[in-house]
């Protein structure tokens, strides 16, 4: 008959209280790697529509003939472009910031494209202003 | 051997893991951000380049194009004169008739400036700057008759496309401008030193001149020089088209025909009236008259101006019994002044009146005893103006009381088709041509003939320089054959069309000053304006050198300054539908165009240009002041060399700038 050592009580503690320390650390890990994930992911986002944003305000603008303030949260852009026949022809351009200060619309002709920074921010507001 | 399992390092092992994970995550976004930030970096920097680039190629373009805008002859012909730098640009530009012409393919700018801005840039920056000429309407006048279109004149629109690259970003930038293509001239009118399509209340034929000094003048004729001065007798016949041809015409509208007196001036050589001869010829008295056999006597016969000191005993009298209006002369004095004179081709019905003196000549003496002009009823029975009855009826014996032979030899007032006097500055080699007094154009021969014209055709007969050049139809052509007008010049009043060639218009004339006035504060025509209403010019106006331009103006035009042409360059004022009224003596250096109304000269006058309009209405001006009309041959339409001078590219100086 072989003589088999059980564990002590103190090892088992010890183990436990080691396996539980690990979860509880990965735990902790898990969650803030996916949060700082998040937050990338939301910063990506935020970067990317609001450079989209001011590319296109920019290439507008520098394509301006006329700015006008239409309304303290609404402006329009009269922009140069080739038309369809090759010819540089005028464009009404109106920008507009939504009264929560989230979503920027840019309509043309009927067509509207909105920069919709709601998800984003997060209850924090957009600071948008065209100064002709 | 016991085998013993643990889970402390394979979670160790997985933590490592995660967090390396992790690690690389932030990484992968972080690296997206920045490239996205760097290629935005470089596309701000490909845009700024392009728009430098776009920039130092507009300033060279528009060096071209004022080059191409300064019609200097010294900077003919363009392409062979043209600076070293313009030299590339220019050769791409212009056609072989020297004009800027559209076409599919871009013309690659570059100045010299673009290798330095792109060393500046980055190793991986590229610039390309081309310029696009597209038509977009040409300048039609409505088809009626009279005035021909030149389809060369059009809007062109003019892009300039920039296109720069920095590290993979493009930018592309355009500026755009609508020109236009325009010849400034005003079209045939530019080949008449005067055009006038009615007589009007001028009554032109009403200057009451004298031999006896300008004091008693009570009026000032405007003499008109219309190109080159020749005196009589110094022209070949066979270059005598040549002269005409070049010279500036003059036409002189409506039916009825303009009689053209022929006045002393006072004594005045600057007043006087050009190509009179006034020299004396005196001639055998032939067998068959009584006082043949008096060696001492002789014919004589000299051409005179019409004065009313005609009729005074100085004169025997000899025009006694002749209507005043009969004596006077024209206000207009068409073929310049006796000291300069400037015979040219006249269009319309016009007649030159003088008069002939004749009589006898006591050669011994020198003493003259002219004879009287009488109508048959008075030539018996002695009873003659300036003669006592014995010497009358000894005159009548002479003549063995035949009126018929008398009548040759009397004084009397000639009238004939103005542009025969032309005939008078021809060299003829032999008598009788050249001693005659009066050549009838109908008695030359083809071979003394000077040729006809090239440019004008009336009735669809090419015009000659010594016939009337009175028809229902004329067609003006350049010097090249392209037609420039086909109609009835009378009828040729609407300059409307001339609207399609304004480069910048103005509801009212202080906006066009402001608009004109440049830093040294001088109003400088270098366009083609139109001003809606009336225009004052009440301060100095001047061409920019090289240059010139035109006003269209929709209502009246009052002169009360100076118009100030360098060069001669082409300054034209054009009243659409009003007047002009002339209120300086100073010097004006431009064509005055009404033809829908008059040209209105209250004192002075002195153009140096052309002067078009329904018709000219002159204020009585005493004392004798001044009047000139000098034409302006940089107007002449109907030379090929010239009208292509006239070509200008006119365009804003701002383009409009946007991105691609």
């Amino acid at each position: 008959m072989s003589s088999k050592k059980a564990f002590t009580l103190v090892e088992i503690v010890v183990a436990l209280a080691l396996v539980c320390g690990a979860v509880v650390l990965w735990t902790y890990i898990l969650s803030a790697g996916r949060n700082s994930s998040n937050e990338l992911d939301e910063d990506q986002a935020y970067n990317s529509l609001r450079a989209s944003l001011i590319q296109t305000l920019k290439r507008d603008v520098r394509s301006s003939v006329a700015i006008k303030e239409t309304s303290p949260s609404s402006w329009e852009i009269e922009t140069i472009e080739f038309d369809d026949t090759g010819l540089p022809g005028k464009k009404l351009l109106t920008y507009e910031i939504d009264t929560n200060c989230t979503k920027v619309s840019i309509t043309e002709g009927g067509k509207v494209k909105t920069y919709d920074f709601s998800k984003i921010l997060k209850g924090k507001k957009l600071n948008f202003k065209i100064i002709p | 051997m016991k085998t013993r399992s643990g889970f402390v390092l394979p979670g160790v092992l997985m933590l490592v893991c995660i967090l390396i994970l992790l690690a690389a995550t932030r990484h992968y976004f972080s690296r997206n951000q920045l490239i996205q930030a760097a290629h935005g970096a470089h596309y701000e920097k490909a845009y700024h380049l392009a728009v430098g680039g776009l920039d130092s190629a507009d300033e060279l373009f528009m060096k071209a194009v004022s080059y191409f805008n300064d019609s200097r002859a010294e900077t003919m012909p363009k392409i062979a004169k043209a600076p070293p730098e313009l030299l590339p640009i220019l050769k791409a530009l212009l056609d072989k008739d020297g004009l800027p012409y559209t076409r599919k393919e871009f013309i690659p700018i570059q100045p010299a400036v673009f290798k330095h801005l792109q060393s500046s840039w980055e190793n991986f920056a590229t610039l390309k700057v081309e310029v696009e000429l597209k038509d977009l309407e040409t300048l039609v006048i409505p088809s009626a008759p009279g005035p021909v279109s030149d389809e060369r004149e059009k809007k062109i629109l003019v892009m300039l496309h920039a296109e720069a690259s920095i590290n993979g970003a493009v930018a592309k930038v355009c500026r755009y401008r609508e020109a236009k293509l325009v010849n400034i001239l005003p079209s045939i009118l530019g080949k008449f030193s005067l055009y006038l399509r009615q007589q009007g209340s001028l009554d032109n034929n009403s200057f009451v001149d004298t031999f006896a000094g300008t004091g008693g003048l009570k009026d000032t004729p405007l003499i008109v020089y219309s190109g080159k001065s020749t005196g009589f007798a110094s022209l070949k016949p066979e270059a005598a088209a040549d002269f005409f041809e070049s010279q500036g015409w003059i036409f002189l509208g409506g039916d009825a025909p303009w009689i053209v007196g022929s006045g002393p001036g006072g004594g005045s050589g600057e007043h006087a009236s050009g190509m009179q001869m006034n020299d004396q010829q005196m001639f055998p008295i032939p067998a068959q008259d009584d006082f043949s056999s008096l060696g001492f006597l002789a014919y004589y016969s000299q051409p005179e101006f019409l004065a009313v000191d005609l009729k005074k005993p100085l004169y025997n009298q000899a025009f006694r019994d002749v209507n005043n209006d009969q004596l006077f002369s024209s206000r207009i004095r068409i073929s310049g002044s006796r000291i300069t004179p400037t015979p040219t081709n006249i269009v319309g019905k016009a007649i030159y009146r003088w008069a002939l003196i004749q009589g006898f000549t006591n050669t011994a003496t020198q003493k003259f005893a002219p004879f009287p002009m009488l109508k048959e009823p008075q030539f018996p029975g002695g009873n003659w103006p300036g003669m006592s009855q014995n010497a009358a009826m000894t005159v009548e014996e002479n003549f063995a009381g035949d009126f018929k032979r008398y009548s040759a030899r009397m004084s009397y007032l000639i009238e004939e088709n103005y542009n025969s006097i032309n005939l008078r500055a021809l060299k003829f080699p032999s008598p009788p041509l050249s001693t005659a007094i009066q050549i009838d154009p109908i008695s030359i021969s083809d071979k003394d003939r000077p040729g006809t014209s090239r440019r004008l055709k009336v009735d669809t007969r090419p015009a000659t320089f010594i016939d009337v050049n009175h028809g229902n139809s004329y067609q003006v052509c350049r010097d090249d054959g392209k037609v420039l007008f086909d109609g009835n010049l009378s009828g040729f009043e609407d300059l409307r069309h001339f609207l399609s060639k304004a480069g910048e218009s103005f509801d009212e004339p202080v906006d066009f000053f402001k608009k004109i006035k440049n830093k040294e504060k001088e109003n400088v025509i270098s366009n083609i304006y139109y001003i809606k209403g009336d225009l004052l010019i009440d301060r100095p106006l001047k061409a920019k050198d090289g240059c010139g331009g035109m006003v269209l103006v929709g209502g009246n035009i009052t002169i009360q300054n100076e118009i100030v042409a360098p060069n001669l360059e082409t300054i034209i004022l054009i009243s659409l539908g009003g007047n002009i009224r002339i209120a300086t003596s100073s010097k004006i250096q431009a064509g005055l165009i009404a033809l829908k109304g008059s040209i209105q000269a209250g004192s002075s006058l002195n153009v140096e240009g052309i002067l078009s309009a329904r018709d000219l209405s002159m204020s009585l001006l005493s004392p004798l002041g001044s009047r000139k009309l000098l034409y302006n041959p940089n107007f002449d339409a109907t030379d090929t060399q010239i009208y292509n001078r006239g070509f200008r590219f006119f365009m804003p100086e701002e383009g409009i700038t946007f991105v691609q």
